[in-house]
């Protein structure tokens, strides 16, 4: 499966990267907001102000900043936290299993529902079915994830509370992991108990997340398997004498998720951007939520990292996405 | 000599705004067993309309107001589409019109070959397999083992031909309808794949039913023609007779001018092909 392709792409990953981290890095200077005032106690004299400046060298020009920063970065050293005082990849590679393991498994939530929405409207096309699942992904795509993620608490965590509405997990579980990948630990490990009370936690802001894309999903390639099932080699299928269930899943479904795939990649971005706000919304121990708190707190090197870290995994995603499409698609595997 | 196909006076109708159109008014149509029947008529004069409706996928807007199709003794209009696929898709087959969009692009040739061999004739997937590879060589494609591993962009659209020609045959359908098998081909391909078709019918017992508009290609395969007019059967003779002495007046015109482009040699003409003509392997 065409390693150059891979390759090639895996490649340029290092000079979008680079472009990424100047943008952000001069951004973060030119916007409003001084890190130094967000520290200081009341009452600190102009003395300590500068004292602190110099200490994290923001008393430099920006190129002078970027150089320093940049060379540190080449180390893997992305610097302290200001706010925290911790080192800024640690904190990173401690939040980011949480946040990697919410938007996959809302990504495959919203595949399958998708998937699933999309072959019965095409099923029972012109029938009661699809009407229905036309009323349901129309009400989807009108609410955004973070009005589902209000709703949920509401109606699921106070109005009727039946699932936990923060966290990651039940404190008193008291389980020692070893990785910060708590569900495919606990799944590995075959601790059901434990997994079953990750995935209550995962629940609520995972389908919040889902949703959106669930709709985008299920419009799209419905419109796609309806435009399938009119080509002539359904047709001759049909004359072959195929039933209609085997020749929408095989014979249509594969022709028709190959548009579906190329237009509804930018919306598994917006679900990795969505993360930031529902996972601050459920309390969910991510890297969404910690982007929220640093951004509150100016916390130039820790909002360096995390962007550079969602840059990167906006590039994988849309890299699996490509590949996908080529493996989906004869005519461009080979080449 | 029996029929395999009878149509009654068949009316169909298109139904647009609560208005009905008529389609076909009285189609009277008998195929004989093992005979090649052309059907020849200018578009719109409904010979498409009348494929699907045999084939039993009609579009939704229309509608069988009266009249049968009797097939083998049985008629088909009545049946529903699950009915329809254990009496008749087997033994009705149909070679399409173009085969640029009639293979489906994703999936492996051969596969799609073999699918109908596991429906129909209840073989596991090694023997479809071998009888695939005799079926691809049966209609001259070289290398079917190599062929059978192609997806369909990766054969130029006279060797597509062959692979549906190859499917229709496949599980020795009592008819097969070929709705302008050759228009979409260039000229060289299309008397290629006239001959074949018209081999393989010779080898086997299946009637076929050759849709065309182009008198001279009926001329030069079909035992009778059956010329179509608006919507009604005008004139059913053999080919000869058809050519020596046409009765209708819409077929005289037909014939004439078709005469102005076509020299019409019939008999054995269609086995002399020039040695400049070779396989249209890509």
């Amino acid at each position: 499966m065409a390693p150059r392709f891979i390759l090639r792409r895996l490649l340029l990953i290092l000079p979008t990267l680079f472009g990424v981290s100047i943008i952000v890095f001069v951004l973060l200077r030119v916007i409003p907001g001084d890190p130094i005032v967000m520290m200081i106690p009341p009452g600190a004299t102009q003395a300590d102000i500068d004292n602190l400046r110099q200490l994290y060298g923001l008393d430099k020009s920006i190129l002078d900043q970027y150089l320093i920063w940049f060379g540190a970065v080449l180390d893997g050293d992305f610097g302290i936290s200001i706010s925290l005082r911790q080192d800024v990849v640690g904190l990173i590679v401690s939040r980011l299993p949480a946040t990697l393991e919410l938007a996959l498994s809302a990504m495959v939530l919203a595949v399958v529902l998708g998937i699933t929405m999309a072959i019965i409207g095409t099923y029972w096309q012109n029938r009661w079915p699809e009407a229905v699942i036309d009323g349901i992904s129309g009400f989807n795509q009108a609410i955004p994830d973070f009005l589902w993620g209000l709703i949920f608490i509401l109606m699921l965590g106070v109005l009727w509370p039946i699932l936990p509405i923060s966290g990651r997990i039940d404190p008193r579980t008291g389980m020692e992991f070893t990785t910060q990948f708590y569900l495919a630990e606990s799944l590995l490990r075959g601790e059901f108990s434990i997994l079953a009370d990750l995935v209550r936690h995962m629940l609520l802001p995972m389908v919040a997340l889902a949703l959106p894309l669930t709709a985008v999903i299920t419009r799209t390639l419905k419109a796609s398997l309806f435009e399938t099932m009119t080509q002539d080699y359904i047709m001759l299928s049909e004359i072959k004498g195929f039933s209609r269930w085997r020749i929408l899943i095989v014979e249509a479904l594969r022709n028709a998720l190959i548009p579906t795939v190329a237009l509804s990649g930018v919306q598994f971005n917006f679900l990795v951007g969505g993360t930031v706000l529902i996972e601050r919304i459920f309390s969910y121990p991510g890297i969404g939520n910690m982007a929220i708190g640093a951004v509150i707190d100016r916390d130039l090197p820790l909002i360096q990292g995390l962007i550079i870290t969602f840059a990167i995994i906006f590039i994988f995603t849309n890299l699996l996405i490509d590949l996908s499409y080529r493996l989906l698609n004869p005519r461009v595997a080979n080449e | 000599m029996n029929s395999i196909l009878n149509i009654d006076d068949l009316h169909l109708e298109v139904r647009r705004d609560h208005i009905a159109n008529p389609v076909l008014s009285g189609v009277d149509l008998s195929i004989k067993i093992g005979e090649i029947h052309g059907l020849v008529g200018n578009s719109g004069a409904g010979k498409s309309m009348l494929a699907k409706a045999i084939l039993g996928i009609l579009p939704a807007a229309t509608r069988i107001s009266s009249g049968v199709i009797n097939f083998d003794g049985k008629d088909i209009t009545r049946l529903d589409s699950k009915q329809r696929r254990h009496l008749a898709s087997r033994h009705i087959a149909m070679i399409p019109q173009d085969p640029m969009t009639s293979l489906n692009p994703v999936r492996r040739v051969g596969k799609q070959v073999c699918d109908v061999l596991q429906l129909h004739m209840g073989m596991d997937r090694g023997k479809a397999q071998q009888e695939t590879q005799r079926l691809l060589d049966n209609v001259q494609i070289r290398e079917p083992k190599t062929v059978m591993r192609m997806y369909p962009f990766e054969l130029s659209g006279g060797m597509r031909q062959r692979v549906l020609i190859a499917i229709a045959f496949s599980c020795k359908p009592e008819l097969i309808i070929a709705d302008e098998p050759t228009t979409a081909l260039d000229v060289t391909v299309q008397r290629q794949i006239l001959q074949l078709i018209k081999q393989l019918q010779m080898n086997s017992a299946t009637a076929l039913l050759f849709i065309s508009h182009d008198l001279g290609v009926v001329a030069k395969i079909c035992d009778r023609v059956s010329i179509m007019q608006s919507g009604r059967i005008v004139e059913c003779q053999t080919a000869e007779s058809l050519f020596d002495e046409p009765q209708h007046a819409y077929t005289q015109s037909l014939l004439e001018t078709t005469s102005k482009y076509y020299r019409f040699d019939r008999g054995t003409n269609t086995h002399s092909e020039t040695p400049a003509e070779h396989q249209d392997h890509a």
